[in-house]
């Protein structure tokens, strides 16, 4: 009879540490320019379609007369609110294909969050300040990330099997033709190098010029 | 002209109430401004003179300071209010050492929403310039319309149409059948300005001015005569910074401008800008080169 209770024990056991051993394995990411220095803001996501996992603390926030994050990432579905710690009044909008809104003047917290309901970059301004830029990248799975200042970034909780994995950035050089690579994973972490291209993108001037001209 | 620019005013300051209430919010008091900018400025020819053995060249150093805030009426216009204190202060003419104190009221209209969207802005703004020798001491309104609008995410272009008067003292009667009130002037400018920007640290800007009206230059004893025998000058009196005379001529200049400028953080910056006046009365010409290098800080 303890040697039933004991097998019934270890099976049960198995069945609840498997799945979590399968999901143990992750990619490190590294994403450099061509000049292999490191990039920053590169959106890293597996390729594949999964159902919306619920996620409501997306949050992109207003300071200093900056977005905050630069670059966000959400599955399809997904609702960002966009709050604005700073003191004045900011004016939020984005005419991409992938979702067109517009927060009209307001400051404090927004009524309503915004839905993302279509995958792509949704790229984002402020119509007082125009340096003020940050895009959004509309995504199909739950499985991403964004590289950090050195350029590094985790994939985590993955199965096995066999991924593609892709790489997005605003300054990519060709966006069109999204940079990807094949991975296997069996165990542990696998590790993938991502080379992206940079072309220079421009804000509107923010710092003060002669008073000679003031502007305002 | 400068009665159809009194209208384009007058329009702008009734028609902004109107585009307050197309907002869908009440407008409020939103972002203070604080700017302050610390220079030094090398002149050539500071006193325009026409002949060439009788130019000044100085340096100076000066402070200016802003401090305000902007009325957001809606989304797309906004007023400014601020009060504005420059100080300068001169290498060897130290007679030309002047501090000005003034206010600006500014609206801002941008037509619509998005980074291309053009702006109207009208700005008037009354200072008082208080210098060193009092005689030059005057009074400054001047108004100004632009408009300007991003061609692209480097390119701006824009374009202004100002007016200047000035109320200072007469001087003393030189030449009796002239008038001495050489610090009263009107003038204007027609402005086209460029910026592009050559990456996120760097900024390439150039303008371009044509001035019409009233404009002041020096010239030693000896060549007064010179000049009463070929231009028509409006008014004269004596020079106490150049030691000559000063006098009033209506003409027509050419102002280029080109600067540099380099972003230190996104509050902070430094400008180096470079000024050529090319003036013209009736016969003699009156150039003048200024290049000025600046710290500036925006709150």
């Amino acid at each position: 009879m303890k040697i039933f209770q004991f097998s019934v024990w270890c099976f049960i056991s198995i069945c609840l540490v498997t799945p979590w051993l399968n999901h143990a394995n992750s990619i490190k990411v590294k994403v450099v320019d061509d000049n292999k220095n490191p990039v920053e803001f590169a959106v890293i996501y597996i390729k594949e379609t999964l159902p919306k996992v619920s996620d409501n603390s997306v949050v992109i926030d207003q300071v200093d007369k900056e977005f905050i994050p630069y670059v966000t990432v959400v599955q399809r579905g997904s609702a960002i609110n966009f709050p604005n710690n700073d003191e004045i009044r900011h004016q939020v909008y984005s005419f991409s294909k992938s979702k067109q809104f517009e927060l009209p003047l307001y400051s404090g917290n927004p009524a309503s969050p915004v839905v993302f309901d279509n995958k792509g970059v949704v790229a984002m301004a402020c119509n007082i300040h125009d340096w003020m830029k940050a895009y959004i990248y509309v995504v199909d799975t739950n499985k991403f990330t964004i590289s950090d200042k050195a350029g590094q970034a985790m994939l985590t909780n993955l199965s096995k099997g066999q991924y593609e994995v892709a790489v997005w950035h605003p300054k990519a050089k060709d966006n069109e033709q999204l940079n990807t690579q094949q991975i296997n994973i069996s165990d542990g972490e696998e590790e993938l190098v991502f080379t992206v291209a940079q072309k220079t993108q421009f804000k509107a001037w923010r710092s003060p010029k002669s008073t000679r001209r003031r502007g305002y | 002209m400068k009665n159809s620019f009194a209208a384009i005013i007058i329009i702008l300051i009734l028609s902004t109430p109107i585009a307050a209430q197309q907002g869908v919010d009440e407008g409020e008091w939103v972002e203070w401004v604080s700017d302050a900018q610390l220079s030094y400025t090398a002149i050539d020819n500071l006193n325009l003179s026409a002949f060439s053995d009788d130019t000044h060249s100085d340096e100076r150093i000066a402070f200016n300071g802003i401090v305000g805030r902007f009325y957001q009426f809606n989304g797309f216009t906004r007023m400014s209010f601020l009060l504005e204190l420059d100080v300068e202060k001169y290498q060897d003419f130290n007679a030309m050492d002047n501090s000005q104190l003034g206010a600006n009221l500014g609206i801002r209209h941008k037509f619509g929403l998005g980074f291309y969207q053009p702006y109207l802005q009208f700005n008037v703004n009354y200072r008082h310039k208080e210098v060193e020798w009092d005689a030059q001491s005057t009074d400054i309104l001047f108004s100004t319309l632009e408009v300007g609008q991003h061609i692209n995410n480097q390119l701006s272009l824009a374009a202004s149409l100002d007016f200047t008067t000035t109320n200072g003292d007469a001087g003393s009667v030189i030449v009796p059948e002239l008038s001495s009130d050489v610090f009263d002037q009107s003038y204007m400018h027609l402005s086209f300005f460029v910026d592009y920007i050559l990456n996120q640290n760097w900024l390439l800007s150039a303008s371009y001015a044509r001035r019409q009206g009233d404009f002041q230059s020096s010239c030693s004893k000896d060549n007064v005569a010179k000049v009463l025998d070929v231009e028509q000058v409006k008014a004269i009196t004596k020079d106490a910074i150049f030691g000559g005379c000063v006098y009033k001529l209506d003409g027509s200049s050419n102002i280029y401008s080109a600067s540099l400028s380099y972003s230190l953080t996104s509050h902070s910056g430094l400008n180096f800008v470079m000024e050529h006046y090319q003036g013209k009365a009736d016969v003699l010409d009156y150039q003048s080169t200024s290049y000025l290098l600046s710290f500036n800080y925006r709150y």
